[in-house]
């Protein structure tokens, strides 16, 4: 706001003018004054009507469970093995049971393991370098060798030999070409552990050899027997092309996205590769080495699934899951392991679920309707007349006053919820506990759905607590628009205070200095007059005569 | 200027609280105030001197009516009026 005028006069006038400019600057504030009060009363408003939203919000959820309670007649599933079958109601609407027996099986994964271990998993070779892994009678062949060009360049790059190696084209076919990274030097590939092979490059002597076949397809075609021995100047590099190994296995079968997950088991017997499959259910796991299905199955066959196998009232039921829920409307169950002993899966009605159902309702409405009578009255706050509070007022009261006239249950009141000659609600617990199932059952249908019966009041209520379209947040939207209408006024209102401050300033600057200046000239002819009085009379006389 | 001159210029003035002339006024009543100093004494002086502090007295009392124009300004802010930020206080 505005800084605190200082002025500085020098006549026996400048207390009484900085007093007054002091004041009058005060009285200017006051607009201000009252637009800051205005609008804390304001933001006072929105944080009255934010905790008001949270009460409703509370209600209208806690009147959707009432309904929910209501629409599925608070039904529960029981079990009478749980731990052979689970179950658990997922929007049953009726009461009733279910005989669940020979269950032969749970469903169980497949899960199988090479027949043979392998010494080293990174070295020693599984295969013959292709393999068929069949799943569930879909076979999906794997190359363990990788005995081409483009492999067979990318092995030479990654020695480190001093030399570039690169596939070019080369007729209808490619062709490798390396290339001294320092000048010329003899550049020899043989096929081979040793030089004793043959040499698969030209030489030229030049730095850059080339292949001396081509090779028609450099991602499939074969160039070599599987080792190379790459002779650049005096050294001597060897390597193999092939990837014919346990843990290469494993990854190209995980890459496969095939449904089975493989993995590799170190025992003191060697190491195995172990197959699981990803769901239960009876399937077949195979892995056969060549291309095809007739080579040797190098897996065990054990452990190939199972399916929960079970009879529900009579009817066989064989499926790859053990979770049931497409069998019975809003039942869920799950087999969890083989019983010759028949399990029966009940849904019954649980009625301390509406029992708790009210008192939630209860809790929430007392809450709210405390907030809203804190707004009505002679003690109201700052939300007195709003129109939220009037609206909300009549709602509560239609939500009070809700009665069906269906059925043994048609208030609040045959259920045990009370509300007092000021509008407090309780829950009876005891006219509640008195209720025989007929009333419980209709009590169900009275408190209807979340989108109907009592229930159904979740929905009015929402109108006014969603977070987006809600009245109460359209209201806190105008009252930030407000707030910021009003901040913009008190800035402008400061700034012509300020301006106003420093015309007085000036103004009353200039007078105070003139009545000093005038006071000074006075005094100056006061003895003048006086000095004059002496000469011409011999006394002072006043200064008026 | 001589000092009626400049006493009636400052009455003039102060009447209309026009303070930069005011200021000029006093500037040269001042000058003929010190021009008093050197004339013979006599009685038109002594009645000069009493008629010019006279003035004196008529032109503070309206620099203390123009204190009470500040306060109704004062009085007009009261109201709930936003005084315009160009104010006149010779108005």
């Amino acid at each position: 706001m505005s800084t605190p005028l200082v002025f500085t006069g020098v006549s026996t006038f400048s207390s009484d003018f900085q007093s007054i400019l002091t004041r009058a600057v005060q009285i200017a504030q006051i607009p201000v004054t009252q637009l800051q009060s205005k609008d804390s009363n304001l933001l006072q408003q929105k944080t009255l009507l934010g905790a008001l939203n949270s009460a409703v919000a509370d209600l209208s959820s806690s009147l959707a469970s009432l309904g929910a309670v209501g629409a599925n007649k608070a039904l529960t599933a029981t079990s009478s093995a749980p731990l052979v079958v689970s179950v658990s109601a997922t929007g049953a609407t009726s009461a009733t049971s279910y005989t669940i027996n020979s269950i032969t099986s749970a469903a169980t994964v497949a899960s199988e393991r090479s027949t043979s271990g392998y010494t080293d998993a990174a070295a020693t070779p599984v295969s013959f370098g292709t393999l068929t892994l069949v799943i569930a009678g879909v076979a999906q062949t794997i190359g363990l060798t990788s005995n081409n060009l483009n492999n067979l360049r990318d092995r030479i790059n990654a020695l480190g030999a001093g030399v570039t190696a690169s596939v070019v084209i080369s007729g209808s076919g490619s062709a490798l070409s390396v290339t001294s990274n320092s000048g010329p030097q003899s550049i020899q590939l043989f096929d081979g552990p040793n030089s004793t092979g043959t040499d698969l490059l030209t030489n030229g002597g030049t730095g850059t050899e080339q292949s001396t076949a081509t090779y028609a397809d450099p991602a499939v075609t074969q160039v070599s027997t599987g080792t190379l021995t790459l002779q650049f100047g005096s050294s001597s590099h060897t390597f193999k092309l092939a990837s014919n190994s346990l843990i290469s296995l494993r990854d190209q079968i995980n890459g496969l996205g095939a449904g089975v997950t493989a993995s590799i088991l170190t025992t003191s017997n060697g190491n195995f590769l172990s197959l699981s499959a990803n769901a239960t259910g009876a399937t077949t796991v195979k892995l056969f080495d060549g291309v095809g299905t007739t080579g040797t199955n190098l897996l065990t066959g054990t452990n190939q699934g199972t399916n929960a196998v079970f009879q529900l009232n009579g009817i066989n039921i064989s499926q790859a899951g053990n979770v049931v829920n497409s069998v019975i409307s809003g039942v869920t169950f799950t087999i969890l392991g083989a019983s010759a002993t028949p399990v029966t899966l009940s849904t019954t009605s649980d009625r301390t679920q509406l029992s708790s159902a009210l008192q939630d309702f209860v809790a929430k409405y007392n809450t709210l309707k405390q907030q809203v009578n804190g707004q009505v009255g002679q003690a109201a706050g700052l939300l007195a007349g709003d129109t939220v509070i009037n609206q909300l007022q009549r709602l509560l009261r239609q939500v009070t006053s809700y009665h069906s006239s269906a059925g043994s249950v048609q208030s609040m009141a045959d259920l045990g919820v009370q509300f007092s000659n000021t509008g407090v609600a309780s829950f009876n617990q005891t006219v509640f506990n008195s209720l025989t199932d007929t009333q419980v059952t209709d009590g169900f249908s009275f408190v209807g759905s979340a989108s109907t019966g009592l229930g159904g009041f979740s929905a009015n209520l929402s109108a006014f607590s969603d977070p987006i379209s809600g009245f109460i947040k359209a209201e806190q939207d105008g009252i930030d628009r407000t707030d910021r209408s009003i901040q913009s006024h008190i800035s402008a209102l400061g700034d012509r205070i300020a301006i106003m401050q420093a015309n007085l300033t000036l103004q009353l600057e200039k007078a105070d200095a003139l009545q000093a200046e005038l006071q000074s000239q006075q005094s100056q002819l006061t003895g003048t007059l006086q000095g004059l009085s002496l000469v011409l009379y011999g006394k002072n006389v006043n200064a008026l005569g | 200027m001589t000092l009626e001159q400049a006493n009636a210029a400052a009455l003039a003035a102060s009447t209309s609280g026009d303070l930069e002339t005011l200021k000029h006024a006093l500037a040269s009543r001042v000058e003929a105030i010190r021009e008093l100093a050197s004339a013979a004494p006599s009685e038109e002086l002594a009645a000069r001197l009493r008629n010019a502090i006279g003035a004196g007295e008529f032109v503070r009392r309206d620099l203390c009516i123009l204190t009470g124009q500040i306060a109704a300004v004062r009085g007009a802010l009261g109201a709930g009026c936003i005084v315009d930020p160009a104010f006149d206080l010779r108005g």
